[in-house]
């Protein structure tokens, strides 16, 4: 059940309206009905799936007793371990075995040896990268002693499942969300009228911009040999702008849903095309992500603290396993390396240079452009031939790919809109709260032209694609 | 100074108007009344704005070529004024195989066609549902081509396509909501009620379509004053030799071994049977033929059908094959579409000969009664210039262009008539056999006609041989006939039958 289909509209309504009319009178009822409603809306996918989250659940919530309870360190490094081992074995096996057995035999393969093997058929199981890595960060603020575990089974397993969040993040800290398990909601209008303005927003990103734009990267990319120039180089852009505002949107959707329930989900993009350096930039793109590997990886790794040389080897294994988590294909761990690459390289000077911040922008945007030609071919052997068919000619084949000239033209428009609308925010001129601070004429003019606007121009319908949201597939 | 102290105070006032509003957001008494009903209003604008737009039908396709839509809105006229005896339903392969104004006139009856392409049998259920609300048949004819395999909520974009257009359609709501689960998957839902939903990408792609549906230049082709019982014909020649080249070459392009059936499939001809049989109406099954060699191992297509259709109505009473159909009005190769391709249809001419096999067929069931409508005014009004009638029925007296040269009760050879046409006139004459050996011993067999014409003041005589018009022969009435000179004929001197 994905957040742009009809059957989530039927859901969300309802499990909305039960929750704040039933359910809400208790912590312990109103998590017991989002644990079901969340495994409903999980299970919707494969029923089988939830024995995974099932377990990950349990096991770290009685795994992170045991760590609290634990006084001798090695105790506590046991149950850690037990954690990680079980939650990465979880993982690993439903998303990197293929990859690890073929990249061994291709290695052998190398030297000349050969094997045959039949490869295994495992589905990957929806959002697994993201829960895992949730429960994961409450074992280890446990065992770092940043957190007091919970003894209120409901309420972790609500944490862990909790629907709006749960495949594709925000990848939320216990010590943010988990609390909000513990109280009692009331229903706040201005919350709820605030989460769903989010929710129509979203929407309106992904399907009426982020799926136009994918129509013509799917095109593209579905015959690379033959785009060659200025629509390869129009795809790589679409498709930057494309993976922002898709999962930008699911983001905000996410947010929105909770809050509509009375929760407060972090924020998770921070207008990352404006950002001034590459650091900058993984401080606004998907930053739960980005904060979870600095707080889990980055550090114990020794983060800055042991010289130039180990920061960048620092740096590089954070980016590589960071590609790895988007996918188990040699593409994404090139894809991390260079954006390691990117940072440890372009940072300093960005920051020297003092054109003015939009050259650091575009500068940025360019690199992350190009990177991310690795980060949507499906082998490696596509990327190279996408990379080399960048360029800037075949522009009379720019309308050939799922667009013509019209819906090209107005793609642009939506993209420079989408630009000029970040600038204002992140200038504070304008905001949620300022569109809700109008009269009310003037918002129910908004509210119902943000509706028409997403029927009316969005890309659905049966002669369309899948249009599932991208971070799905991790 | 006092700028400065204005401007402050100013910002303050502001800020707590800010307040005020934000705490009288938070006092809102029933928050989740109040969005409800906010979100209501907000649904019920939207959806009224929708509803608006489907009814102006600004994002409808191209009506003109939609005779689905024209068949049904015809569906909807003709019944307001008549009943329908004979109901035939199925898809392509019905409308193109059975002429309906031959079958009503050669049965003296009203005959419909209420057919979709690309449908299937669920489809049809509620297509016959539908159409049995508005007007109750006699007689339900299936034909057998959509009895297929079903997986409904699995259809590829082409046949939801047309269950679309065969949805979109039909006009009572409440029927349409509730076969909605049946016929489409949740998120076609949407789709399948609005047009607005369905085909708003026109606002990029066809915004030329868009701009002639709001100038109300989008109506069905067709006159709504001319009779339209559902017919479409869309092939007058038949198989070409590169397509009997291929079928040398490739063997048949339809494999009867691949024909595969289900539970689904049979659930719903079991409804259609059992919606006739609650209703009292008969119902048979009609299989229209594709060229012989179009089809191989068709045995085995046809004991997967039985199966599912079931003993009773899989018996020769209950079930037209015309597949393996044989006799003097055998389909040729002139009968079917020139095509390769699995689905293959009828031509003009090949419906011909099927909708006169469906009369002898229907004729012979004796439990099958149908309303004869030969001395109705009014329906001799509805079908008298149209195709068919004149060859299975007697002008009228009134009618000086059409006249009866001779007629008889005790004879074979019923009624002669010269019809005059355009360029030239046809002598007509009816035969009716009394038995199956005796038309069989006629059928290869011609009618001398000697005739007495007046030639420019001078009376001649003159004979003229008429074969047998396979097209418009039924058992019971078989016509012989040929075109002739428009010349006044004075009399009849003598009929026989020669070799």
């Amino acid at each position: 059940m994905i957040f742009n289909s009809i059957e989530f509209a039927i859901f969300f309504p309802i499990v909305f309206l039960l929750y704040w009319l039933l359910f809400c009178k208790t912590a312990r009822t109103r998590n017991l009905y989002i644990i079901l409603v969340s495994y409903f809306f999980y299970g919707i996918w494969d029923w089988r799936f939830l024995i995974l989250i099932a377990i990950s659940s349990l096991s770290d919530y009685l795994l992170g007793l045991q760590i609290h309870k634990s006084e001798d360190v090695k105790r506590r490094k046991l149950f850690l371990t037990v954690s990680v081992i079980l939650n990465i074995g979880i993982l690993g096996f439903f998303k990197y075995f293929n990859f690890f057995t073929d990249s061994f035999l291709d290695l052998f393969t190398l030297f000349g040896a050969s094997f045959s093997y039949q490869r295994l058929n495992i589905i990957l199981p929806v959002g697994i990268s993201f829960y895992t890595f949730q429960t994961m960060s409450y074992t280890f603020d446990i065992y770092y002693k940043r957190l007091k575990p919970t003894k209120d089974p409901f309420a972790f397993f609500a944490f862990v499942s909790f629907f709006p969040q749960l495949v594709a993040g925000p990848i939320e800290r216990a010590k943010d969300l988990l609390p909000q398990f513990y109280t009692i909601k009331t229903a706040e209008y201005s919350k709820i009228r605030s989460g769903m303005l989010i929710i129509a927003l979203g929407l309106f990103k992904k399907i009426v911009i982020a799926d136009r734009l994918a129509i013509y990267v799917d095109n593209v990319y579905s015959d690379v040999d033959s785009a060659q120039g200025l629509p390869m180089l129009m795809s790589a852009v679409f498709f930057a702008f494309q993976l922002y505002l898709d999962f930008s949107a699911y983001s905000d959707i996410a947010i929105g849903i909770a809050r509509t329930l009375g929760f407060d989900l972090s924020t998770n993009f921070k207008r990352p095309y404006l950002a001034k350096s590459f650091s900058d930039f993984w401080n606004r793109w998907h930053i739960s992500l980005s904060s979870w590997f600095r707080d889990y990886l980055y550090i114990p790794l020794g983060g800055n603290r042991n010289g130039k040389i180990a920061t960048i080897k620092n740096i590089m294994i954070v980016f590589m396993v960071s590609g790895l988590w988007h996918g188990a294909f040699w593409n994404f761990v090139i894809w991390g390396s260079l954006c390691g690459v990117f940072l440890i390289v372009l940072d300093k000077s960005l920051l020297k240079i003092k054109i003015g911040r939009i050259f650091n922008s575009f500068i940025i945007f360019w690199c992350w452009t190009l990177s991310l030609v690795f980060f949507r071919s499906t082998t490696l052997g596509t990327s190279v031939d996408s990379f080399s068919n960048l360029g800037f000619s075949n522009s009379e084949k720019l309308y050939e790919y799922g667009l013509n000239s019209f819906e090209f033209k107005l793609a642009i428009c939506l993209l420079v809109g989408i630009l000029l609308i970040e600038i204002l925010v992140e200038k504070n001129k304008i905001s949620i709260d300022w569109i809700l601070s109008k009269p009310a004429i003037v918002r129910y003019v908004f509210y119902f032209s943000v509706v028409v606007t997403t029927i009316l121009f969005g890309s659905y319908g049966v002669d369309m694609n899948d249009n599932n949201f991208i971070y799905f597939q991790f | 100074m006092k700028k400065s102290k204005k401007k402050l105070s100013k910002t303050k006032v502001r800020s707590e108007k800010k307040i005020d509003k934000v705490k009288k957001i938070k006092d809102v008494k029933h928050p989740i009344r109040t969005i409800t009903l906010k979100f209501l209003i907000l649904v019920s604008l939207v959806c009224g704005g929708l509803m608006f737009s489907d009814h102006q039908n600004f994002f409808n396709p191209d009506n003109i070529n939609n005779h689905t839509l024209r068949k049904w809105n015809s569906y909807y006229d003709f019944t307001q004024k008549n009943d329908i005896d004979v109901l035939l339903v199925g898809n392509s392969h019905l409308y193109t195989g059975i002429n309906p104004k031959n079958l009503s006139t050669a049965l003296g009856c009203n005959a419909f066609i209420l057919a979709s392409p690309g449908t299937h049998v669920d489809d049809h259920y509620f297509a016959l549902k539908e159409a049995i609300k508005i007007s109750k048949p006699q007689l339900v004819v299936i034909e057998t081509y959509g009895l297929k395999k079903l997986e409904p909520k699995q259809k590829s974009k082409g046949p939801l396509s047309d269950q679309f257009k065969s949805f979109s359609a039909r006009k009572n709501s409440l029927s349409k909501i509730t076969s909605m689960p049946s016929l489409f998957a949740v998120e076609n839902y949407g789709y399948a009620l609005s047009n607005t939903l369905r085909n708003h990408n026109f606002l990029y792609t066809n915004y030329d379509q868009i701009k002639k549906n709001i100038n109300n230049d989008n109506e069905p082709r067709g006159d709504k004053n001319k009779l339209y019982l559902g017919r479409y014909i869309r092939f007058k020649t038949g198989i070409e030799d590169s397509i009997l080249t291929k079928y040398k070459e490739l063997g048949a392009p339809v494999n009867g071994d691949n024909y595969e059936t289900n539970s689904l499939q049979s659930k719903y001809i079991k409804n259609i049977i059992e919606l006739c049989e609650s209703n009292d109406i008969e119902v048979i099954f009609l299989t229209l033929p594709m060229y012989e060699k179009h089809i191989s191992n068709y045995d085995a297509w046809k004991s997967k059908l039985k199966e599912t259709i079931g003993e009773k109505y899989s018996s020769d009473e209950y079930w037209i094959d015309m597949q393996l159909g044989e006799g003097y009005r055998k389909f040729t190769k002139a009968s079917f579409e020139s095509t390769y391709n699995s689905n293959q249809h009828m031509t003009y001419s090949g419906s011909l000969l099927a909708t006169y096999k469906l009369v002898d067929f229907i004729q012979k069931q004796k439990r099958i009664t149908l309303t004869n409508r030969r001395n109705d005014k009014e329906w001799i009004d509805l079908f008298y210039k149209e195709e068919g009638y004149l060859e299975n029925n007697s002008p009228r007296k009134d009618d000086n262009e059409n006249i009866v040269l001779y007629s008889s009760d005790s004879e074979i050879v019923k009624e002669i008539l010269v019809l005059k046409k355009d360029k030239y006139n046809t002598l007509i004459a009816k035969v009716s056999p009394t038995s199956d050996v005796i038309a069989n011993s006629i059928e290869t067999k011609k009618i001398r006609v000697t005739l007495i014409v007046n030639n420019n003041g001078v009376q001649q005589s003159s004979y003229l041989d008429l074969p047998l018009d396979i097209y418009h022969s039924s058992n019971k009435k078989m016509n012989y006939t040929s075109n002739i000179k428009p010349i006044e004929i004075l009399r009849i001197s003598d009929i026989k039958f020669v070799d």
